[in-house]
């Protein structure tokens, strides 16, 4: 046991007792989904920012209403993006979310042969085309689950509903999505 | 073309989606750690020992880094057609800075880069990177990169941060010393109780080097040991000079708070989050080659 990392569990309870190294030392490990999710629900690069400290700072001092042995990721992430949703509605707009695919990732990845490439990085692009024709609660809910990859029960959180209404409003999203890269198609 | 593209069925789709997490271009997460941290401890020691509540808030930055630009330039519009009328408004003869010959400043990698008295890098790179003073380094290396003599105040002993501003910042050197007891967090810093800068220059009779807010503040002459400053206090105000051609340069980009700056021996000084006056000029009168 001796000289291995401390736990998660550790961390928040050193944290919980005024430890501002061990509550950074979580900071650390969740800052890049909590800032990721802060960017996808503000949808502006300094709004995540300061969302995502103002949320950690919440966090800190609410840590002795945290539920020893709760799951610490959703519960975080509700704090931080509520945070995100708070400035977004202060601002009185949102940021369109910029998606976008940088030039050397637009090749296929991994694809078997140079033709599968091709269309691989075509795909990419019409989905991106596609997502940007979303109304913005389709397209955060599909961003959280597929393009952060968070749980269902993490995108639950962070956008504060129960886990079943994340399911219903990604199955609708995608269905829109679909029938956006329908749309798209060229007509004969 | 959806056939074509194997997106026919919302499995396919689920795929496709899947895949195109791994192309997309997330944003680059900033070193939030190290600004909870600053901010946590700068409140202290409520939130940090008892726990209890929302942590106090450590003053922020007051405008948002997408507006920056645009105060710049309204700023620099506003010296230009008014920078006849501010001698007058504020009683002062003003000074204009010319920047000598740009030292040679070879910095260490932030990475790489270790606090002022050699020991343990801090984690601490937030401020820096938020107030865009350079690349951290140790004093030590401070002193050798830079072709002028530095000054470190003997009242606050070795700084806590120390950054090398390069070329981009005319080869300014940044002290920058954390929230303690005689100084508090401020946010125009970024969460640091006091920040010093050293610049190669020259103060010359001239034109306005200062802003305060564009109409309010005080801006009072004096003297640092035989050497001409001024005190430049009251609501924040952006740092501005005309280099040599008559250009307007600005000094940093962010507001600065009560401020005193001098010029000795071709060496532009200033002190950045004194709570006074007094304070500032007791730190200045302590400053000596290390």
């Amino acid at each position: 046991m001796e000289g291995r990392p401390p736990v998660e569990a550790d961390l928040i309870e050193r944290a919980r007792n005024g430890d501002v190294a061990a509550f950074e030392a979580l900071v650390r490990a969740h800052q890049d989904v909590a800032f990721r999710t802060a960017w996808v629900v503000s949808g502006g690069v300094d709004d995540a920012d300061d969302a995502a400290q103002e949320g950690f700072v919440k966090a800190f001092a609410a840590l002795p209403r945290f539920r020893a042995g709760a799951p610490f990721r959703p519960w975080l992430l509700t704090i931080v993006a509520n945070e995100a949703r708070n400035r977004r509605r202060a601002a009185g707009r949102r940021e369109a979310l910029a998606l976008r695919i940088p030039e050397d990732r637009r090749a296929g990845g991994a694809a078997p042969s140079p033709e599968a490439a091709v269309l691989a990085a075509e795909r990419r692009q019409i989905l991106l085309a596609g997502l940007a024709r979303l109304g913005e609660a389709d397209r955060e809910v599909v961003a959280l689950r597929y393009l952060l990859e968070l749980s269902e029960a993490e995108a639950a959180a962070a956008l504060d509903v129960p886990a079943g209404t994340v399911k219903s409003r990604l199955s609708r999203a995608l269905d829109r999505l679909r029938a956006e890269l329908m749309d798209m198609e060229p007509r004969p | 073309m959806i056939e074509r593209l194997g997106l026919s069925t919302l499995a396919d789709l689920e795929v496709a989606l899947t895949d195109l997490a791994t192309a997309i271009e997330l944003p680059q997460t900033p070193d939030v750690a190290t600004a909870v941290g600053v901010r946590l401890r700068a409140s202290a020691p409520s939130a940090v020992q008892a726990s209890q509540g929302p942590a106090p808030m450590v003053r922020r930055r007051p405008i948002v880094r997408s507006l920056r630009r645009s105060l710049l330039l309204a700023a620099a519009v506003t010296l230009l057609l008014v920078g006849g009328v501010l001698g007058v408004r504020f009683g002062l003869q003003l000074l204009k800075i010319d920047f000598g010959p740009l030292p040679s400043v070879s910095a260490p990698p932030a990475s790489t880069a270790s606090p002022a008295n050699g020991g343990t890098p801090a984690p601490s790179v937030e401020a820096g990177a938020r107030l865009a003073l350079g690349l951290r380094a140790t004093l030590g290396e401070a002193i050798q990169s830079t072709g002028f003599p530095l000054l470190v105040p003997t009242d606050l002993g070795p700084p806590d941060e120390v950054y090398l501003g390069g070329t981009a910042l005319r080869g300014q050197v940044a002290f920058g010393y954390r929230p303690r007891a005689d100084l508090p967090a401020d946010d125009l810093l970024a969460g640091l109780g006091l920040l010093i800068t050293q610049n190669q220059g020259r103060l010359d009779e001239g034109l306005v080097h200062k802003i305060v807010d564009m109409n309010a503040g005080t801006v009072i002459p004096l003297e640092v040991d035989g050497a001409p400053g001024v005190w430049i206090a009251g609501e924040p105000h952006m740092f501005w000079y005309l280099d040599p051609d008559g250009e307007v340069i600005a000094g940093s980009d962010r507001r600065v708070s009560d401020t005193l700056a001098w010029q000795r021996d071709g060496i532009l000084y200033r002190i950045e989050g004194a709570d006074t006056m007094e304070q500032a000029l007791e730190i200045a009168r302590s400053m000596v080659a290390p």
